[in-house]
C-alpha cells in the first residue's frame, strides 16, 4: 500500500471528494422526484361529474370563418352576432353528416396528425352527450382546464362563453382556466349535450382536457387554485425576473467590470420575455413572430447563462461561447425566412436538443469544479439552482417532443425562483461579506488614526520643547549681547572720563575746572546711557525730546537760546538702545562744543525727513550756532575724530561745516537700513561683541 | 322542582325499555345524478322487542335529499308480521348520499 493510498483511506468521508458530489447529486435527485411529483398537479374538482369522451369532429370543410373579427364589439352596424355566428359554425360541424371521431379528453391534435389529416385546419368541434337525473338545487358550471388556443362552449345550443378573441392571432388559453356558469333550467334532467369549438394556433399544439361538470361552488376552487399556479404564479415569477433584472443591471452599471452581473441581468431580461408566453393570452404579434420571439428568448437566456457561468467561476472558455453563437444565430435567422411548418420542426428537433445540451454542458460545468474542489457556499447554491432548471428544461422538453401530456403546461419558469433566490443569497453574501471587511478595515484605520495622532502630538511637544530651548538660548544671548554693550559703552564713555580724573588727581596740581569738566562729562555720559536704556530709545522723535530736556537746562545756565525745529519723524529700522546712544554722544558733543568754544548766544536743533536722491528716505538732524566757528583754530581735533567714529558706527553721514557765521553739524540717518546695512551692522555688532569679549 | 324532577324520573323508566338499532345502509354516487326509492324490511334487535319509529342518519349529503315516505305501523313486530319502511331519494350531478336508516325498538312484544 502506498503513502497516497494510506492518506486517502484515513481521511474522513466529508472531506473527500465524493461527499459533495453525492450531496448534490442527491440534491438533483430529491429535485427530480419533486418536479415530477409536481407536474402530477391537475387541480381536479371534487366531486365533480369528468366528462373525457367526445365526438370530435374536423372543419376540414371550412365552415367557420378562420377568423372572427373582434371589431363587432364596437360596430354600428352588427349582422350577425359573434354568438350567432359561433352557433352557426358549431351546428353546421355537428351536421356534417358523419358521426364524428371517438376521441378521449384530454386530446392532443399533435398525437393525431398522421392519422387525422382534418385536424390540420386548425378548427375542430368536440360534442359531448349526457343524460342526467335528479334535479339542480343549485347552480351548475362548467370547468374547463386547459385548451389551446381557444374555445367557445355551448350547452343544449346555447352559448355559455368562450375564451377571448377569434380573430387571429386568436386568445392563447393553454395556461389559463376557463369556468362557465349554467343558467337555472338549462340543464335538463334527460339529454343534454355539450359543443366545445376548439380552435389552435399553431396547429400541432391544439389539445382539449377534460371537461368538468358540478355545481358552481365546487367548481371555483379548483378553478381559482389552478389559475393561481397556472396563470397568476408565471406572471409574477416573470415580474420578479424584470425586477431583478433592472436592480442587476444597475448593480452592474455601477461596476462594470464584473461582466456575470451585466449577463445575469439580460439573462434575467430574456427569460422574463420568455415566462410572458405563459400568461399573456392577446398576443401583440402574429403567432409564428411571437412564437420565434419566445424561442429568441429562451435561447438567449440559455447562452447569456454560459456566458454567466463561466465568468463567475472565473474559466474563460471563448471558443465554446464563440461556437454557441455560430450555431445559434444562423439557425434563429434561417427560422425566419423557413416555411412555418419546416420552422416548427427545425426548432423542435434541432433547436431545443441543443439548447438542452448546452444546459447539460452548463450542469456539468458546474459539477467539474466540485469535482476539482473548489468548493464554496456559493458554487453549492449555483448548482442547485441550475440542477433545478435543467431538469424543469428536460420535463418540458419531454412535453415539447410528446413524451408527456400538454396539459399539464410546462415547468421551466418554475425555477426562476429558485435561482432568482440563490443569487440574491449570494449578492447577499458578498454584501455582507463587504460590509464585514469595510468596518474591519475603517477599525483597523482608526486605530492608526489615533497613533499618528498620538504620534503628532508627541512630536509636536519635542517640538515646543526646542522652541522652548532656542527662546532661552537667544534671551539669554540677547542679555548677554546687551550686558557686553553695557560694560563697552561704559568703558568708552564714563570710563574714560573717571580715567582721566584719576590721571589729573595723580598729579601734583589739581586744576579743579578741569576735575570738574571732567565729572560733569561722565555724568552726562552716564544720563546719555540711562537714556539710550529706557523706553524711548526706539522711537527718534521721543529720544530728541527727552535730550531737548537734558540740555535746555544746560544752555539757560549758559544764557543760551534753543532754537527747536523737529518735524514729525518716521521710525528708524534697527534703531536700538546701541544706535541710539551714539547718536545721543554726537549730539551732545555738538552743543557741548556750541557752549564751550563758539561764543555764540543761540544754538538751534532741527530734525527733518529728506528725500535722498537714487535711494530710501534719510532723517537729516542738523545743531547750529551761529558763534566764531573753528576752521582756523583747531581743525580735525579728538572731538570730531570721535564723532565721525560713532557716525560710522551707526551707518550714519555726518557733515561738519564751520565758518564766519557760525558752525552747523549735521546727521544723516536712513530710514531703512539697506539689507547690506543690516548685515554690515549685524557683522559690526559681532565683532564688538567679539572685540568686548577680547577686552574682558 | 318537584315535578321536574317526576318528568325526569318518568323519562329515564320509559326509556329502560328502548333500544335503537341501525337497519340499513344506503349509498347513491351517481355522478349525473340520481333519483329513487329505498325499501327496508326491518328486523328487531331483540325477541320481545316492537317497532316504535325510525330516522335516517346521513354520512354524506351532497346536493341531494332523502325523507322516509313510507312508515310501519307503531308496534309492529317482526317477528309476527312484516315491517317495511321506504325511503325515497334524489341527487343532483356530481352530488351524492350516503345514509343509514335508525329505527327505535320498544318492549312490549311478550
Amino acid at each position: 500500500m502506498t503513502a497516497g493510498t494510506r492518506i486517502a483511506l484515513t481521511r474522513p468521508f466529508y472531506g473527500t471528494v465524493w461527499f459533495p458530489l453525492l450531496t448534490v447529486l442527491g440534491s438533483m435527485l430529491l429535485v427530480m422526484v419533486a418536479a415530477w411529483q409536481l407536474t402530477g398537479i391537475s387541480f381536479k374538482p371534487y366531486d365533480a361529474l369528468v366528462l373525457d369522451r367526445a365526438a370530435f369532429f374536423p372543419d376540414s370543410k371550412g365552415v367557420c370563418s378562420p377568423s372572427i373579427s373582434d371589431s363587432l364589439a364596437y360596430a354600428n352596424d352588427v349582422p350577425e352576432p359573434i354568438a350567432t355566428q359561433l352557433l352557426n359554425c358549431v351546428q353546421q360541424l355537428g351536421q356534417t353528416g358523419s358521426a364524428g371521431r371517438e376521441v378521449n379528453l384530454p386530446h392532443e391534435w399533435r398525437s393525431q396528425a398522421d392519422s387525422f389529416p382534418e385536424l390540420m385546419s386548425g378548427r375542430g368541434l368536440y360534442h359531448v352527450s349526457l343524460a342526467l337525473s335528479g334535479n339542480q338545487p343549485v347552480l351548475y358550471g362548467l370547468y374547463l382546464p386547459a385548451v389551446s388556443s381557444n374555445a367557445a362552449v355551448f350547452l343544449n345550443d346555447v352559448l355559455l362563453g368562450w375564451g377571448g378573441s377569434f380573430e387571429q392571432p386568436v386568445a392563447r388559453n393553454a395556461t389559463r382556466p376557463m369556468l362557465f356558469s349554467i343558467p337555472a333550467g338549462l340543464l335538463r334532467e334527460d339529454r343534454n349535450w355539450i359543443d366545445v369549438y376548439v380552435v389552435a394556433e399553431p396547429v400541432p399544439r391544439g389539445f382539449l382536457d377534460k371537461l368538468y361538470l358540478a355545481p358552481i361552488e365546487v367548481l371555483e376552487a379548483a378553478y381559482h387554485d389552478h389559475g393561481i399556479f397556472r396563470h397568476e404564479v408565471p406572471r409574477t415569477i416573470a415580474l420578479s425576473l424584470l425586477v431583478i433584472s433592472l436592480f442587476i443591471g444597475v448593480l452592474w452599471f455601477y461596476r462594470r467590470k464584473e461582466t456575470e452581473y451585466g449577463l445575469f441581468a439580460l439573462a434575467s431580461l430574456c427569460w422574463a420575455v420568455n415566462a410572458m408566453d405563459q400568461f399573456v393570452v392577446d398576443i401583440p404579434l402574429p403567432v409564428f413572430f411571437w412564437d420565434w420571439l419566445m424561442m429568441f428568448s429562451l435561447s438567449g437566456f440559455v447562452f447569456l447563462g454560459v456566458m454567466f457561468v463561466h465568468r463567475f467561476l472565473h474559466e474563460a472558455h471563448p471558443q465554446i461561447e464563440r461556437l454557441m453563437l455560430v450555431i445559434g444565430v444562423p439557425v434563429a435567422l434561417l427560422c425566419l425566412v423557413l416555411p412555418r411548418d419546416y420552422a416548427y420542426r427545425v426548432v423542435l428537433y434541432v433547436w431545443n436538443p441543443v439548447l438542452l445540451v448546452y444546459g447539460a454542458y452548463v450542469l456539468l460545468f458546474v459539477l467539474r469544479k466540485i469535482g476539482q474542489r473548489h468548493v464554496s457556499r456559493e458554487l453549492y447554491a449555483l448548482v442547485l439552482a441550475i440542477a433545478v432548471i435543467f431538469v424543469f428544461a428536460s420535463y418540458d422538453f419531454s412535453v415539447q417532443m410528446g413524451w408527456r401530456p400538454q396539459v399539464n403546461g410546462l415547468f421551466l419558469h418554475f425555477g426562476a425562483p429558485v435561482l432568482m433566490l440563490s443569487f440574491t443569497w449570494i449578492l447577499l453574501r458578498r454584501f455582507v461579506s463587504s460590509l464585514r471587511a469595510t468596518e474591519t478595515y475603517n477599525r483597523k484605520l482608526l486605530n492608526l488614526n489615533q497613533e499618528l495622532e498620538q504620534r503628532v502630538a508627541e512630536r509636536g511637544r519635542k517640538i515646543a520643547e526646542s522652541y522652548e530651548t532656542i527662546r532661552q538660548f537667544e534671551q539669554r544671548e540677547v542679555l548677554l549681547n546687551e550686558r557686553s554693550r553695557i560694560m563697552r559703552d561704559m568703558h568708552d564713555g564714563i570710563g574714560v572720563y573717571l580715567t582721566s580724573m584719576l590721571r589729573q588727581l595723580d598729579t601734583a596740581s589739581i586744576d579743579r575746572e578741569q576735575l570738574k569738566d571732567s565729572a560733569r562729562n561722565a555724568l552726562n555720559d552716564l544720563r546719555l546711557m540711562i537714556d539710550s536704556l529706557g523706553n524711548a530709545s526706539t522711537d527718534l522723535s521721543a529720544m530728541l525730546g527727552m535730550f531737548r530736556t537734558r540740555i535746555s537746562a544746560v544752555l539757560e545756565a549758559c544764557e543760551m537760546e534753543l532754537e527747536w525745529a523737529v518735524d514729525e519723524l518716521p521710525q528708524v529700522a534697527d534703531f536700538g538702545p546701541e544706535r541710539a546712544l551714539n547718536l545721543l554722544r554726537i549730539l551732545q558733543e555738538a552743543v557741548t562744543n556750541a557752549v564751550k568754544h563758539s561764543g555764540s548766544k543761540r544754538v538751534s536743533l532741527s530734525a527733518c525727513t529728506e528725500l535722498k536722491p537714487g535711494s530710501a528716505n534719510q532723517i537729516k538732524i542738523e545743531i547750529c550756532d551761529n558763534g566764531k566757528g573753528f576752521i582756523d583754530e583747531r581743525p580735525g581735533g579728538n572731538g570730531l575724530k570721535n564723532m565721525q567714529y560713532r557716525a560710522k558706527k551707526i551707518q550714519a553721514e555726518l557733515v561738519v561745516s564751520s565758518g564766519g557765521q557760525g558752525t552747523s553739524v549735521t546727521v544723516y540717518l536712513p530710514v531703512a537700513a539697506s539689507q547690506g546695512d543690516s548685515m554690515t551692522l549685524k557683522q559690526s555688532e559681532g565683532r564688538r561683541n567679539g572685540v568686548a569679549g577680547t577686552r574682558k | 322542582m318537584k315535578k321536574g324532577i317526576i318528568i325526569l324520573l318518568g323519562t329515564l323508566i320509559l326509556n329502560l325499555g328502548v333500544a335503537h338499532a341501525a337497519t340499513a345502509s344506503f349509498q347513491h354516487n351517481n355522478s349525473t345524478g340520481g333519483k329513487g326509492v329505498d325499501t327496508v324490511n326491518l328486523s328487531a334487535p331483540g325477541s320481545c322487542m316492537v317497532f316504535r319509529s325510525a330516522r335516517l342518519e346521513f354520512s354524506k349529503r351532497r346536493y341531494g335529499s332523502a325523507k322516509i315516505s313510507r312508515l310501519p305501523a307503531a308496534g309492529c313486530n317482526p317477528n309476527r308480521e312484516q315491517c317495511t319502511l321506504t325511503v325515497e331519494w334524489e341527487h343532483g350531478p356530481a352530488g351524492g348520499l350516503d345514509y343509514k336508516v335508525v329505527a327505535d325498538w320498544g318492549n312490549g312484544g311478550c
